[in-house]
C-alpha cells in the first residue's frame, strides 16, 4: 500500500489579513456545513481512487480553528474510517488566537490532533494591527497556555518579519517572546507582499514603504543567531524545531514524496503527476455532489519535473540532498545531470557537499533563489 | 486575356500620416473591386510580415491590381502601389511614387492636416502626381471635414476636390475610385520603344528567385526575353512576368504603363536594386531612368549570439535576409566581450530594429545588439587612413592625427510653435544651423548640418517628442567633416568592456560618461558581489557608479503544498538569466549594451 501525506484546507476565516493570498473566505455556517459535507464526500472518492496509508496530517486554512470542535473531529473520524492510517501519525491543525478557547481545544486533543501550529505572527500588538490580524498578543499567550494546559506537548509558531514598518528591535522581541513560551518549533517567513491583496495595492499606491534588503537580512540573520541561541535547530530555509520535533508533515514537502489533498483550492503530489483541486467553492462542492473528484487540473510529471523539483524542495532541508537516494530515485549520478552547476555554486563557496549529501551553505541559503533557479532544466 | 488600353491603366499611391487610415482604405478599394472577395480580407492586407502588422507600418513596398468599371462604363485597370512610410525608406517611398501618376492623399478628419501629410504633399509634387484630397474617418465622433478644408486651403488645395471617406464604414468608396479615374491621367510612355521599367521593389523567393516590381515606362516585357539592369550591368532571361491580383498572376507580357513582376532567376536583389532601369538586353534603351541611387548603409551596429552556438545559425540568417535586402550588409567581428558576431550595417535605426526583430522572431535567435555607430575616417600618425565602424577598434588616442566624421543635412518641417524646442535638440546633438524658412504663415524649414552619429542615437524619436509628433525629419548624407572625438570606454567590474565603448564628441564625454554609467547601473542587475561601473577616456577615470552587491534572495513561504508556485518563480529567475551575457564574472542583460540609446531623456 502506497503511502501519503494528507493535507486538508479549510477555507475560512474571521476575517483576511492584509498580506493574504490563499484561499479563504469569510463565511455562513450554512456555506460551511455544506463544505464540511462535501469534505466527507471527498475522503471516500480518495479512498476509492488511491487505497492510501496516510502517514501525516495537516490540517490547514484558512483558519481551520473557527471550526466547532466536532466538526474537526467528523473530519478526522470519517478520514480514520476510510484511508488506513500510519501508527503514531503525526495529526497538525493550525490554530489562530482568538479562535479557540479550552473546550475546543480540548476536543480538537481528543479528535487525535497531536501537533497545533499557532499562527502567532508577532507579539507586538502595533503589528497585528497593522497586518490586520483580529487577536492581540496576550490572547495568543493565553491560548497557548491553555493548549498547554490541556496536553498538548507539541506546538509550533508561525512569526512573520520585515512587516511594513518593523523594526529589527521590534522583531527582537517578537522572538524573544516566543522563545519566552517555549513552543518545540517555528516557523518565521519575511512578508512577501503577494498581488491581489490589501498590501500589494497599498504598495502600487506607495502608502506602504517595503522593507529594505538589508533590514530583511538582518532580521533573518537575528532569527538564525535567536534561535539557535535557545536550543533551537534550523532543519529547513524557514523551519527552527527542538531536538526531535521536526515536522513530518513539511518533510513530505521538501523530499518530494507524495501527498493527497482535500479540501477547495487544495494542492497534492500523487507521485505521478501534481494537481488541485477547484478554488471556488460552488465548484468545489458541485463537482463533489455530482460523485467527481473536484480537481481543476492535473499533469503528469515529467522526469525532467521529477528532477528539478527534488532539487529545488531538497535543498530547502538544511541538511540537504542524500546522493545515494538521489540515485536510487533517478537511475543516475547528481553528477551526471548537475556537474556544471555543483562545480560553479561550490567554487562560489554556495553549495557544500559533504559524506553523502548535497547542501546549501549558509550564503547559499541567502541567495538560494540564485541557485535553485539554476537547477531548472528548462 | 483583353489587351489592356493603356489609356485605361491608372497608377497611384496612397500616401498619409501614420493612423490615417491608410491600410484600411486600401482593403475597401480591394473589396470594393472585387479583387478580394469579404471572405479572405484580412486587415491591412497589403502588409503581408506580422511585424507590419504589428507595428502598424509598411516596410516593404506592395503593388496590387484592380479591375474597375467606372460609371462612363468603361472597364479600367487601376495599379495601387502602397509605400512604406519611415524616413529610412525615403530612398524606396521615392521610387515608389515615380512607379505612380496619382496619389491619395489621406487626412484624418478628426485629427486634420499634420506635419507629416504636408512633407507628404511635397515628395507627390516632386514628382508630379496628381493629388486627391481625402478626409477619412468621417464616421468618428470628433470628425470635423469642414475644418479640414479650411486646412486645405492653407497648404494650397482645393477644398472642393476632397472627398469625404469612412473607410471603416465604407463610406465615399465608389466616389473615390470615379475620381482616380477621372482625376489622374492616363501613363504616357511608347509601347514600341525598348523597354525602359523602373524597379520599384525587390524581394527574394526561394524557389523562383527575385521578383521585381516594376512599372513599365516604354516599350513590353515579356516571357523569354533578355533583360539588362541598367546599373549593375546584369543581364537575365525572364522566366516569367505577371500582375499583383493581390497573389502574383502570370501573363504573357506587360507592356508600357502597366505595373507588374517579374521572375528571372536573379540570385540576390544586389541584382536588381530599387531604382534600377530594366531593359531590353538587345535593344536597349538609351538612358537609364534618373533617381537611381545603390543601397548603402548608413549605420552600423555588432549583432552576437547570446549562445555562442547560434554563431552559424545567425550567418545563415543574415544571408538570407541580405538575399531580400540589397542594403543589409554584414561582416564577421569579435569582441572580447561578446565573443564572435557580425558586424551589420543599415539604412537606419529603424531598419536595424526591424532586422533585429525579424532575426528574433524568424530565426528564433537571442542576440545582443551593440549600441548603433557610423563610419569615422582615421588618420592615424603614421599616414595610415582607417575607417572604423566599430568604436572597439579605435587606435589609442596617441596614434592619431585627426578623426572625421560623416555628417548630414538634415531638414525638418514642423509648426512655428515648436521650433524652439528642435532648435535646441539640433544644438545639443552638436548642430549647426543652416536655414530656416517658413513655408507658409505656420509652417517651417529648419535646416540643420548634424553628425550622422547623433541622428543615430534616437535623434527622430527625440525630436518627435519634443514637437508632439508634429516634426517630420529627412536627411541627406552630406560628407566627412573632421571632430574632436575621443573613444570612451566602459569597465564593468574593473574590466574594459569593448562592447560598450563609444565614441562621442570631447566637450560631451564628461556628460555623457556620468549618464551611461548611471544607466547601465539601472540596466545591469545586483550581482552577488559588488560592482563598480566605470567610464574612462584612455586611462583616465570620468565617471563612476556602483551596483551594492545582492545579498539575501531566498523564498521563504511555504506556499502549502503548490510547487508549481514557487517552481514558476525558478524559471522566470532562470529565463531573465538566459538572456544576459556573462561578460567577465558579471551578468550583463542584453539591453544594457543599447543604453547609449537611452541617456539623455
Amino acid at each position: 500500500m502506497k503511502e501519503f501525506g494528507l493535507y486538508i484546507h479549510i477555507p475560512f476565516c474571521v476575517s483576511k489579513c492584509y498580506y493574504c493570498d490563499f484561499n479563504s473566505f469569510a463565511a455562513k455556517e450554512s456555506l460551511k456545513n455544506r463544505y464540511l459535507a462535501a469534505l466527507s464526500q471527498e475522503i471516500k472518492l480518495l479512498a476509492e481512487k488511491y487505497s492510501p496509508k496516510i502517514k501525516s496530517i495537516f490540517i490547514g486554512g484558512g483558519t481551520p480553528t473557527i471550526l466547532k470542535g466536532n466538526q474537526i473531529a467528523k473530519i478526522l473520524d470519517k478520514c480514520y474510517q476510510s484511508f488506513a492510517i500510519k501508527e503514531d501519525i503525526e495529526i497538525t491543525i493550525e490554530a489562530n488566537p482568538g479562535t479557540v478557547d479550552k473546550e475546543k481545544l480540548s476536543l480538537i486533543k481528543e479528535s487525535g490532533v497531536n501537533r497545533l501550529s499557532f499562527g502567532i505572527q508577532s507579539f507586538s500588538d502595533k503589528m497585528l494591527r497593522k497586518i490586520g490580524r483580529i487577536h492581540t498578543a496576550q490572547e495568543a499567550i493565553d491560548n497557548y497556555h491553555l493548549a498547554r494546559e490541556v496536553g498538548f506537548n507539541n506546538i509550533s509558531f508561525d512569526l512573520i518579519f520585515a512587516l511594513p514598518d518593523q523594526s529589527l528591535e521590534d522583531w527582537q522581541n517578537t522572538l524573544l517572546q516566543a522563545c519566552k513560551l517555549k513552543p518545540n518549533h517555528l516557523s518565521t517567513y519575511n512578508l512577501k507582499i503577494e498581488e491581489g491583496t490589501p498590501f500589494y495595492q497599498m504598495l502600487s499606491k506607495g502608502e506602504l514603504i517595503p522593507t529594505s534588503e538589508e533590514l530583511d537580512l538582518k532580521m533573518y540573520n537575528l532569527t538564525k543567531d535567536v534561535l539557535e541561541s535557545k536550543g533551537y535547530q534550523q532543519y529547513e530555509i524557514s523551519n527552527f524545531a527542538q531536538k526531535d520535533y521536526d515536522s513530518e508533515h513539511n518533510q513530505i514537502y521538501w523530499k518530494n514524496e507524495p501527498y493527497l489533498s482535500l479540501g477547495a483550492g487544495a494542492h497534492f503530489y500523487d507521485g505521478v503527476g501534481r494537481g488541485y483541486n477547484y478554488s471556488a467553492l460552488e465548484e468545489y462542492c458541485q463537482s463533489i455532489e455530482e460523485g467527481r473528484l473536484p480537481v481543476e487540473n492535473y499533469q503528469s510529471l515529467t522526469r525532467e519535473d521529477e528532477l528539478e523539483e527534488t532539487m529545488m524542495l531538497g535543498l530547502r532541508l538544511i541538511k540537504g540532498i542524500s546522493l545515494k537516494e538521489f540515485e536510487k530515485r533517478f537511475g543516475l549520478s547528481i553528477y551526471d545531470i548537475y556537474n556544471e552547476e555543483i562545480n560553479k555554486f561550490s567554487k562560489q563557496n554556495l553549495i557544500t557537499i559533504t559524506n553523502d549529501r548535497l547542501a546549501l551553505t549558509w550564503q547559499g541559503i541567502l541567495l538560494a533563489n540564485q541557485v535553485l533557479a539554476e537547477f531548472m532544466l528548462t | 486575356m483583353a489587351k489592356i488600353n493603356q489609356n485605361n491603366i491608372r497608377n497611384f499611391c496612397i500616401i498619409a500620416h501614420i493612423d490615417h487610415g491608410k491600410s484600411t482604405l486600401a482593403d475597401r478599394l480591394l473589396e470594393f473591386t472585387g479583387t478580394i472577395s469579404e471572405r479572405e480580407m484580412e486587415e491591412q492586407l497589403l502588409d503581408t510580415m506580422d511585424l507590419e502588422r504589428e507595428r502598424g507600418i509598411t516596410i516593404k513596398a506592395q503593388a496590387v491590381r484592380m479591375a474597375y468599371q467606372a460609371k462612363d462604363g468603361n472597364d479600367y485597370t487601376l495599379n495601387l502601389i502602397d509605400t512604406p512610410g519611415h524616413v529610412d525608406f525615403s530612398y524606396e517611398v521615392s521610387r515608389s511614387l515615380a512607379a505612380c501618376e496619382g496619389a491619395l492623399l489621406v487626412i484624418d478628419a478628426a485629427q486634420g492636416v499634420e506635419a507629416q501629410t504636408l512633407a507628404n504633399i511635397y515628395i507627390a509634387l516632386e514628382n508630379d502626381l496628381e493629388i486627391i484630397p481625402v478626409i477619412n474617418k468621417i464616421d468618428l465622433p470628433s470628425a470635423n471635414p469642414d475644418r479640414v478644408k479650411e486646412e486645405l486651403i492653407d497648404i494650397g488645395l482645393d477644398p472642393d476636390d476632397a472627398i469625404l471617406t469612412s473607410a471603416k464604414e465604407g463610406i465615399g468608396i465608389e466616389e473615390l475610385l470615379e475620381r482616380v479615374v477621372k482625376q489622374v491621367p492616363p501613363p504616357s510612355g511608347d509601347k514600341d520603344k525598348p523597354l525602359k521599367a523602373l524597379i520599384f521593389d525587390s524581394l527574394y523567393d526561394p524557389y523562383r528567385g527575385v521578383i521585381c516590381y516594376y512599372r513599365v515606362i516604354d516599350g513590353t516585357i515579356k516571357k523569354g526575353m533578355k533583360v539588362k539592369m541598367m546599373a549593375t550591368k546584369k543581364i537575365f532571361e525572364v522566366d516569367e512576368v505577371g500582375t499583383f491580383r493581390p497573389k502574383m498572376k502570370a501573363s504573357k507580357e506587360i507592356s508600357a504603363g502597366e505595373v507588374g513582376y517579374m521572375a528571372a532567376s536573379i540570385k540576390n536583389v544586389k541584382n536588381a536594386q530599387v531604382g534600377d532601369t530594366i531593359t531590353d538586353a538587345e535593344n536597349p534603351t538609351d538612358k537609364p531612368l534618373s533617381g537611381y541611387q545603390p543601397a548603402k548603409p548608413m549605420v552600423f551596429c555588432g549583432m552576437y549570439p547570446v549562445d555562442g552556438k547560434d554563431y552559424d545559425v545567425l550567418r545563415d540568417a543574415l544571408e538570407k535576409l541580405q538575399l531580400n535586402d540589397a542594403s543589409l550588409t554584414f561582416e564577421p567581428e569579435t569582441s572580447e566581450a561578446l565573443g564572435f558576431g557580425y558586424r551589420c550595417g543599415f539604412l537606419g535605426l529603424l531598419h536595424m530594429e526591424i532586422m533585429q526583430e525579424r532575426l528574433e522572431r524568424e530565426y528564433r535567435l537571442d542576440l545582443i545588439t551593440t549600441a548603433p555607430s557610423v563610419i569615422y575616417n582615421v588618420y592615424k600618425t603614421d599616414g595610415e587612413v582607417l575607417q572604423i565602424e566599430n568604436p572597439a577598434n579605435m587606435p589609442d588616442a596617441q596614434e592619431i592625427d585627426k578623426i572625421e566624421e560623416p555628417v548630414v543635412e538634415a531638414k525638418i518641417l514642423l509648426p512655428d510653435e515648436h521650433v524652439g524646442a528642435a532648435m535646441e535638440l539640433c544644438q545639443g546633438k552638436r548642430g549647426q544651423f543652416k536655414n530656416m524658412e517658413y513655408l507658409d504663415e505656420v509652417r517651417v524649414r529648419l535646416t540643420y548640418d548634424i553628425p550622422l552619429s547623433e541622428i543615430v542615437l534616437d535623434f527622430f524619436d527625440k525630436l518627435k517628442s519634443r514637437t508632439r509628433g508634429y516634426a517630420t525629419f529627412d536627411y541627406e548624407f552630406n560628407g566627412y567633416q573632421e571632430a574632436d572625438l575621443v573613444k570612451l570606454n566602459i569597465l564593468v567590474n574593473e574590466e574594459p568592456v569593448d562592447a560598450l565603448s563609444c565614441i562621442v564628441h570631447r566637450d560631451f564625454a564628461y556628460d555623457v560618461g556620468k549618464e551611461l554609467t548611471k544607466k547601465l547601473k539601472e540596466f545591469i542587475p545586483q550581482q552577488m558581489f559588488k560592482v563598480p561601473i566605470q567610464a574612462a577616456i584612455g586611462h583616465k577615470i570620468v565617471a563612476r557608479q556602483t551596483i551594492s552587491a545582492r545579498r539575501k534572495d531566498v523564498l521563504q513561504k511555504c506556499y502549502g503544498g503548490d510547487v508549481s508556485r514557487k517552481k514558476k518563480l525558478l524559471k522566470k529567475q532562470k529565463e531573465g538569466k538566459k538572456r544576459m551575457k556573462q561578460v567577465g564574472s558579471v551578468e550583463i542583460p542584453q539591453d544594457a549594451f543599447m543604453a547609449v540609446l537611452e541617456i539623455g531623456d
